[in-house]
């Protein structure tokens, strides 16, 4: 075995988690190695400064708002899902009218018939696009690693 | 789902409360979002780096797995598999921040307040564990703050063991490195007054 492989298992010997014929092997190999004699040194002073260290509290305010904060979400999210459906149905009819009285309404011009007509097809076809994009987006893996 | 805390135990095991919220009990969820909602902010945090998007990504990754919990395996065991929605959450989150723009410095000075030497010593540290990569700093959370063994890591990160343990190894020894050039001598009774 390498120094190399010898400091990983110093590294693991103080996270606990080796066997106890690798603490044996990584023992006799101590004996006489200086080179990893300093490294299991070093690794201990640093071990020891970890061990001094904990991650800072949030307040106690937070966990007992957390629960709260999840239940509301999880409501408020149900009321935009109703509110959206709500929306699509009456902005569809209200289109589906607005059609309807555009082509027998006889004292339009043709043009301006075509030109609202068009505005209106293209605003669904936007429409079904961006609704199309976000499902796909949605359905793909779009996780992937991110090195900062 | 009842916001109330007292209608479920909570000794109620992992399999039992999820196996109660799937059979209609939603309330019971509380019963998870009890046991591991400081594991899942403080996971957050190592990712996000900030004390708010840890917060909002944390409960909103709980609110993912309660909708997803019906394709939930039983036989799996829940933290593993919530963590894989919630590091997906954080990932996506910073994707879309393209950078992180605060650092874990910042928080911790925020909420310390140790003897002089201490908090420079604390924020040589914090600062060297936010220059490490997003996979060291995940291990190095995992493994000094949440005190997981190899073995949960590699479950929680999908490792094998032996890169967990290689990528700690190099994570320490990029720690040591960068506390020596900030700190000198880091050992712990220099930063106690």
């Amino acid at each position: 075995m390498r120094h190399q492989q010898y400091k990983q298992l110093i590294s693991a010997y103080f996270d606990g988690e080796l066997s106890p014929e690798q603490k044996s092997q990584l023992e006799e190999h101590l004996k006489h190695c200086a080179e990893c004699r300093a490294e299991f040194q070093e690794a201990r002073q640093f071990e020891s400064l970890m061990a001094t260290f904990s991650l800072p509290q949030p307040s106690e305010e937070v966990w007992t708002m957390y629960w709260s904060s999840i239940y509301n979400r999880l409501e408020r999210r149900l009321g935009w899902i109703f509110l959206s459906i709500g929306a699509i149905i009456l902005l569809f009819y209200g289109a589906y009218k607005l059609v309807e009285e555009i082509i027998h309404d006889p004292s339009l011009p043709l043009v301006l018939k075509m030109g609202i007509l068009s505005f209106l097809g293209g605003m669904v076809v936007l429409l079904v696009s961006f609704l199309r994009e976000k499902l796909f987006l949605r359905q793909r893996e779009r996780y992937k690693e991110v090195e900062q | 789902m009842s916001k109330q805390s007292g209608e479920w135990n909570q000794d109620l095991s992992d399999e039992k409360a999820i196996s109660l919220v799937k059979s209609g009990h939603r309330e019971a969820y509380r019963v998870i979002v009890e046991r591991y909602k400081k594991r899942a902010y403080y996971l957050a945090l190592s990712w996000v780096k900030n004390h708010q998007d840890a917060l909002d990504l944390s409960q909103e990754a709980f609110i993912h797995a309660f909708r997803k919990l019906k394709k939930y395996d039983e036989s799996r065991q829940f933290f593993p598999w919530f963590y894989q929605l919630l590091r997906n959450l954080c990932i996506d989150f910073l994707r879309r921040q393209k950078r992180v723009n605060c650092s874990l410095v910042e928080f911790v000075s925020l909420k310390e307040d140790p003897p002089a030497q201490r908090a420079e010593l604390s924020r040589a540290l914090w600062a060297a564990i936010d220059k490490l990569s997003g996979e060291q700093r995940e291990v190095i959370i995992l493994r000094y703050f949440q005190q997981y063994s190899y073995q949960e890591i590699a479950e929680l990160t999908n490792m094998p063991i032996g890169t967990v343990m290689s990528t700690l190894y190099y994570a320490k020894q990029k720690l040591r490195l960068w506390l020596k050039e900030a700190w000198g001598n880091y050992s712990p009774s220099k930063g106690e007054s």
